[in-house]
């Protein structure tokens, strides 16, 4: 539960200043590492954009399955006079710091008794290995699309559904994984009924306009939505490094596509059954229980998709991280799902091997954690959090 | 939100139990046909090419059969298979679901019911057995289903004789697996549903009958020409080397694959059945999937 002490803000701001500069220097410490990703994709993306000439229309030569706005920030890095490997680190660090302050704006508006949890949160969503490695040391750009969702939250928290809406329009624009909380959207819109299924209209509508440079360059004007399905089905395997249920049913690639859609329906099934219950149920979104909703939703999806990559789970580690710092009961889920994934970021950065057998314990320490959440947000719904009963807003 | 929205979610709210189950339905049916073409391990362990083929008499007369009117045999085995899948999920419905004396079909599906359909259609358990391994299991399971819708009617009515003859088929069928299973399960019935003093000698007619039917499904299995088949083979036979297990690990590994599916769908039946059941059934279930899922596909892991 949110505590009610009130530290001085003076101590809180110093608190948060000391961090950024801890994290700055965390973050600093990896800028001269070269891993293989950067090494076989974005150092070429960078490439095919920047000797493709000065104009817009240089985002024609991109080749990467990327988004185009990611490609349009690269054609901004090909201007600036810095190395590309700092230039697309420094990209993704920046949405590191954006993600904090939404992890921070969150919670301080679930906790608004409590300025201690929003500095927690900020601090902790900072120094989060999984955080820093993916921005500092791997290069990618998952904090992007997931700074987009939780400040989407935030507004949905906050009942700014349009403003939401953007949020979402940009992270799907960045990154198509923001699809994992698009269960807990359309359950939020259908139960609360709180808005007209025409503001939905606002997420493409952001994405074309997010896509507007490489419109410019010469794209199609609907390429924003075209690109978004074809980062679907790019690596055929049921079980492409998220330790999830697929790890115990690997298949080989001929067969793939037998199995793929039928995993896919059965990730529906699980998010249906769930809708069900609600319904049924009558159980309403409040505030006590959309955290956990959210979570659950979203850790569904990568839980029984097939190839999922070991960064899919971040959107759900870092609202996991938000619902720790909410109910420091619940810190064991957040650890659980980021020690799982950890080998594998360690694995990317060439700093460990990857065994069958540390594949194997990610996949029973995850598959644990999951079933673990499951039971617990059962338990939630039927009885609330810490045992008050869920009740309409 | 405009009127319409409301309206409609309005509908769909009120018919969400059928539009459930009906996604369910059309989940279990794709997921199948998208598969039944596909060929794992268990075509080599378990229909031919392997040096102590592990099934039973029936199971090989049956597939015998089956061969000589189709080329398809993976497919035609694979939609016997699913056919124990649908009639299991249909007993189930009828021994676990909500009892509902609603006449139309919709007012029957109830929260209840839509998760047994989900469980006993899309566990992962189910769909690794029937859809992965072609396993017969399921025919088994809603042979002895059957049996036990039957043998509870029995209060109502003397009906002993259909568990006493669709048990040992069970048995038979899957050979000498589902033997011991039946064994247990006729005692428990028996005991279980049979009035004292009423139908006694019915009662007895059915024992006399159900073991009868165990000792000549034993019998059959051991009369094939020029077989090297003996009872409780299956147990000792490395179904993979056709050598005796070289130990205990090997042994209760292949012991769980086995029965992994008995394992799966009955702690479920209990859970729903009582709900103190629930975890340990997904405990089951999971390790069952995880076991026999990492069984069929390990060697063939890819290196992406």
């Amino acid at each position: 539960m949110c505590q009610k002490s009130r530290p001085g803000k003076c101590h809180l701001t110093i608190i948060m200043l000391l961090v950024t500069i801890v994290s700055l220097s965390i973050r600093y410490l990896g800028k001269d590492y070269m891993s293989g990703d950067y090494r076989s994709c974005l150092s070429i993306w960078y490439n095919q954009i920047k000797n493709a000439g000065p104009g817009l229309s240089a985002l024609l030569a991109y080749e990467g399955d990327y988004a185009l706005p990611y490609a349009f920030l690269l054609w901004i890095l090909c201007k600036l006079p810095v190395s590309p490997l700092y230039g697309i680190k420094f990209i993704s660090v920046l949405f590191d710091f954006l993600l904090a302050v939404g992890a921070a704006k969150l919670i301080e508006y679930l906790c608004p008794s409590s300025g201690r949890n929003a500095c927690i949160g900020y601090c902790v969503v900072l120094l989060l290995p999984t955080v820093f490695i993916n921005s500092a040391y791997w290069g990618q750009a998952d904090a992007i699309y997931s700074s987009f969702c939780v400040w989407a939250v935030y507004e949905l928290a906050r009942r700014r559904y349009p403003v939401m809406m953007i949020f979402f329009g940009l992270a799907f624009a960045f990154k198509l994984q923001s699809i994992f909380c698009l269960p807990f959207l359309l359950l939020y819109y259908w139960i609360e009924k709180r808005f007209s299924v025409l503001q939905f209209l606002i997420i493409p509508g952001t994405m074309i306009l997010a896509n507007m440079p490489a419109v410019l360059g010469g794209y199609p004007p609907l390429i924003a939505l075209q690109r978004m399905f074809f980062q679907v089905g790019g690596r055929p395997y049921m079980y492409y490094y998220y330790p999830n249920f697929w790890f115990f049913y690997q298949l080989p690639t001929n067969v793939y596509y037998r199995f793929n859609i039928g995993a896919i329906l059965l990730a529906v099934c699980v998010l249906l059954l769930f809708v069900v219950y609600l319904i049924r149920k009558n159980i309403h979104i409040t505030q006590a229980n959309f955290l956990p909703m959210l979570i659950w939703t979203s850790y569904s999806c990568a839980f029984f998709l097939p190839s999922m990559h070991e960064r899919y789970g971040f959107i759900s580690e870092i609202f996991a991280v938000i619902w720790a710092i909410k109910n420091p009961r619940r810190s064991t889920y957040p650890f659980f799902m980021i020690m799982s994934v950890l080998p594998f970021y360690l694995w990317a950065l060439d700093l460990t091997n990857n065994p069958l057998w540390l594949q194997a314990l990610s996949a029973v320490m995850n598959c644990c954690c999951y079933f673990a959440l499951t039971i617990t947000f059962w338990k939630i719904l039927k009885n609330g959090e810490d045992g008050v009963a869920n009740a309409s807003n | 939100m405009l009127p319409i929205e409301k309206k409609l979610i309005t509908f769909l709210s009120k018919h969400i139990l059928l539009i459930g189950a009906a996604f369910i339905v059309l989940t279990a049916i794709i997921t199948r046909g998208f598969a039944q073409n596909y060929v794992g391990l268990d075509f080599h362990y378990y229909l031919y090419d392997m040096p102590g083929n592990g099934n039973s008499f029936l199971y090989r007369t049956v597939t015998a059969f089956l061969l000589s009117r189709t080329d398809r045999i993976v497919a035609v085995l694979k939609w016997l298979s699913y056919f124990g899948d649908a009639c299991v999920a249909v007993l189930a419905w009828n021994l676990w679901g909500n009892a509902s004396k609603e006449e139309t079909f919709e007012a029957k599906i109830t929260l209840k019911n839509l998760f047994l359909l989900a469980a006993v259609l899309l566990s992962p358990t189910v769909l690794l057995y029937s859809v992965g391994g072609m396993r017969p299991d399921s025919v088994c399971m809603a042979l002895i289903l059957t049996g036990f819708l039957f043998g509870q009617k029995a209060k109502e009515a003397p009906l002993w004789v259909l568990p006493a003859i669709l048990f040992p088929i069970a048995a038979a069928f899957w050979y000498p697996v589902y033997w011991p299973v039946c064994l247990v399960l006729c005692f428990f019935m028996l005991r279980r549903f049979c009035d004292k003093g009423a139908h006694r000698g019915l009662r007895i007619f059915a024992w006399i009958l159900i073991l009868s039917g165990l000792i000549l499904a034993a019998v059959l299995e051991h009369n094939p020409a020029g077989s090297a088949h003996f009872f409780g083979q299956i147990f000792v036979i490395d179904r993979a080397t056709g050598m005796p297990y070289s130990g205990i690990f090997p042994w209760t590994r292949d012991m769980l694959v086995l029965y992994g599916y008995v394992l799966g769908t009955g702690t479920l039946f209990f859970a729903f059945a009582d709900r103190r059941w629930r975890i340990p059934a997904l405990v089951v279930n999971m390790c069952t999937a995880a076991l026999f899922g990492w069984l069929q596909t390990a060697p063939l892991i890819p290196v992406p």
